[in-house]
């Protein structure tokens, strides 16, 4: 098979038979993965279960062992345009000497390429961006001195910037307030009735059926995937989690 | 006059500084600043096996094969942290400390009555660079002011063309990776940059000061700014600063010129650190009197708010109530009041405290953040 032809072009993200090993131990066996385009997709699983490597695997950044990944049907060398990336926030120095709007402008060095430097256009789309998370105020503050759920904002922004067609987002409700864990939601359903994708590593489970239509449910393995009615099942919960779930919700 | 030795050797001792921080900046924000020191030491065994295959004790050979050995240590520090055999500072503690013990024995075992000798691998000579000159559109220049000069310049046109993909590698590699701009290779290339700075400052500095040239003005300017930019241009005017306080220093007291150097950059970071605008010790204790004065105020705003309009209003709601019912002593009380009262979240009216309409918001944001109740 040609590599940089297309490659089920109607899936937004298509992964098939991947598997990813750290030292020779599979921390991801075997992966067959497919997330429809326009859907609020959840990735759930125990810890360890490798969620957050199937992200870095699916971008590149974790070489796999064996499978492939598609983008839109495209590599994701050929997708990069494309693709919103946003690793957990704990991965960042937030000492970083840099402003809110310093780094939502950060998301658009892919497009500008290399040597070029960001000029007043690009000021202006990452003001934008900054204002869409209701931190357009924030824009001059150091990073350091944002909270939390702050810090997360200015994070999705930075995405926002990129305007992608999909989103991956690696545990943005991790150590959020309650108000900026709504605004997140309300943010990412909004792009998805926009018809942008949107693929989120999430650990709650009690919110699952609230926030989200699609879920994959991981432990090394893909239990379950699909429409998040057909999918949160006390079956699979019990498949994914061992007995150590109890039920929340209405899962029957 | 450039050839002078007071001059030289200022020369020197700035432009060893200035040309390293553009690459000290950014080892420091990405914590990988003690490479810097592994690298300098096992340019000495690249210096030692250079001087031995071709017998060059300077020029381009002996600069680019001094280098390969600082690219070696990086390698072989990367493969050994890749290996997880050790853990990540182990392996750089493991690596640079075997090549430079290495090349040290080499210069014992055959090198005793030459040029290079042990000494001036760990401390340099600053004080002799004025004697190697060469003559440039009719003027004596130092030797090492020519080839730090030069060095200054490549390490400036690299920092300046990859300026932005430097600083996202810096700060989030997995997505600069993501976005296509190959983090690890420009760490790398600031890598091998550093060990080509590190020959070409090896005679005036030596192996164990060139870290506090390289890294300590751009720690010191990280401390005084927010803006990468900014904290280059500091950098380098401590690093002048350093240099001329030290040379100073050093002949008034007669000691080690690179030591006094390296002293006075210290005393400068030590400076910042006491003093910086927004990390200093005295800012950051400042900041937190203020923080606490705000969670009092605020601690006030949302008790007033509980019992405002309510049946014991007359009771909590005065100055009296916050020693009785919250326990602070009247002094603190007063304290927080004023501060109350100067934020404009209160107001007194007769005995009693009332809630400003900023407070009640303040009040508001506590009791109801999501704004739904």
């Amino acid at each position: 098979m040609n590599p940089d032809s297309l490659h089920e072009p109607h899936i937004a993200l298509h992964v098939e038979d991947l598997t990813v090993a750290y030292r020779n131990a599979p921390v991801l066996w075997d992966i067959d993965l497919d997330v429809p385009p326009g859907v609020m997709c959840a990735v759930v699983g125990p810890n360890g279960a490798g969620k957050s490597t199937l992200l870095k695997a699916a971008l590149g950044l974790v070489q796999p062992t064996a499978g492939h990944v598609r983008f839109f049907g495209l590599r994701y060398a050929k997708a990069r345009s494309r693709v919103g990336y946003v690793p957990q926030r704990s991965t960042v120095d937030w000492d970083f000497p840099a402003t809110a709007l310093d780094v939502v402008e950060m998301g658009l060095y892919g497009r500008l390429g290399w040597f070029r430097r960001p000029g007043r256009a690009a000021r202006a789309q990452a003001l934008s961006a900054l204002a869409s998370v209701e931190m357009a105020d924030f824009a001059g503050r150091p990073i350091a001195d944002l909270s939390g759920g702050q810090q997360q904002r200015v994070f999705i922004a930075r995405a926002l910037v990129q305007d992608p067609d999909l989103y991956i987002l690696d545990e943005p409700m991790a150590g959020v307030d309650a108000v900026t864990e709504a605004a997140i939601v309300a943010l990412l359903k909004r792009l998805r009735d926009q018809g942008r994708t949107v693929i989120v590593v999430h650990h709650d489970l009690q919110t699952v059926q609230k926030y989200f239509d699609w879920l994959v449910m991981l432990n090394v393995r893909v239990i379950a995937q699909g429409p998040v009615a057909e999918v949160y099942t006390p079956e699979n919960l019990r498949r994914a989690y061992g007995g150590r779930v109890a039920l929340i919700g209405g899962a029957t | 006059m450039l050839a002078e030795p007071m001059v030289a050797i200022f020369l020197t001792g700035a432009l060893v500084g200035v040309a390293a921080a553009p690459l000290g900046l950014f080892l420091v924000l990405r914590g990988t600043a003690m490479l810097t020191d592994a690298v300098a030491h096992s340019i000495v065994l690249g210096i030692v096996v250079v001087w031995m295959l071709t017998g060059a004790t300077s020029g381009p050979v002996q600069l680019l094969g001094a280098a390969l050995a600082g690219v070696a240590t990086v390698a072989l520090t990367g493969a050994l942290q890749r290996s997880r055999i050790v853990a990540s500072d182990a392996a750089i503690g493991l690596v640079f400390p075997a090549l430079f013990a290495a090349g040290v024995l080499l210069i014992n075992i055959y090198a005793r009555d030459v040029h290079v000798d042990v000494d001036t691998v760990l401390l340099g000579e600053i004080g002799f660079v004025w004697l190697e000159t060469r003559e440039l559109g009719g003027i004596e220049v130092p030797v090492s002011v020519l080839t730090l000069g030069a060095v200054l310049v490549v390490n400036v046109a690299f920092v300046a063309a990859f300026w932005k993909e430097l600083k996202l590698g810096s700060f989030d590699p997995a997505l600069a990776a993501a976005l296509g701009l190959a983090p690890g290779l420009l760490h790398q290339g600031l890598l091998v940059l550093t060990s080509v700075t590190a020959v070409a400052s090896f005679e005036a500095v030596g192996a164990i000061l060139f870290i506090a040239f390289a890294i300590v003005p751009s720690a010191t300017a990280l401390f005084l700014t927010d803006r990468p930019g900014r904290a280059l241009g500091l950098a380098a005017a401590l690093a002048v600063v350093a240099a001329g306080a030290g040379q100073a220093a050093a002949f008034a007291l007669d000691v080690s010129i690179g030591g006094m150097m390296a002293v006075c950059a210290g005393a400068l970071f030590g400076l910042a650190l006491v003093a910086g605008p927004r990390r200093g010790i005295v800012a950051r204790l400042l900041r937190r009197r203020a923080e606490a004065a705000d969670r009092a105020a605020l601690t006030l705003v949302a008790h007033l708010h509980t019992h405002e309009g309510g049946p014991d209003a007359a009771t909590e709601c005065t100055a009296a109530a916050l020693s009785d019912h919250l326990r602070w002593p009247p002094q603190r009380a007063a304290e927080v009041i004023v501060h109350g009262l100067d934020r404009g979240l209160i107001l007194r009216r007769g005995e009693g405290l009332v809630l400003t309409e900023r407070g009640r918001a303040e009040a508001r944001a506590i009791f109801d953040p999501t704004g739904r109740a």
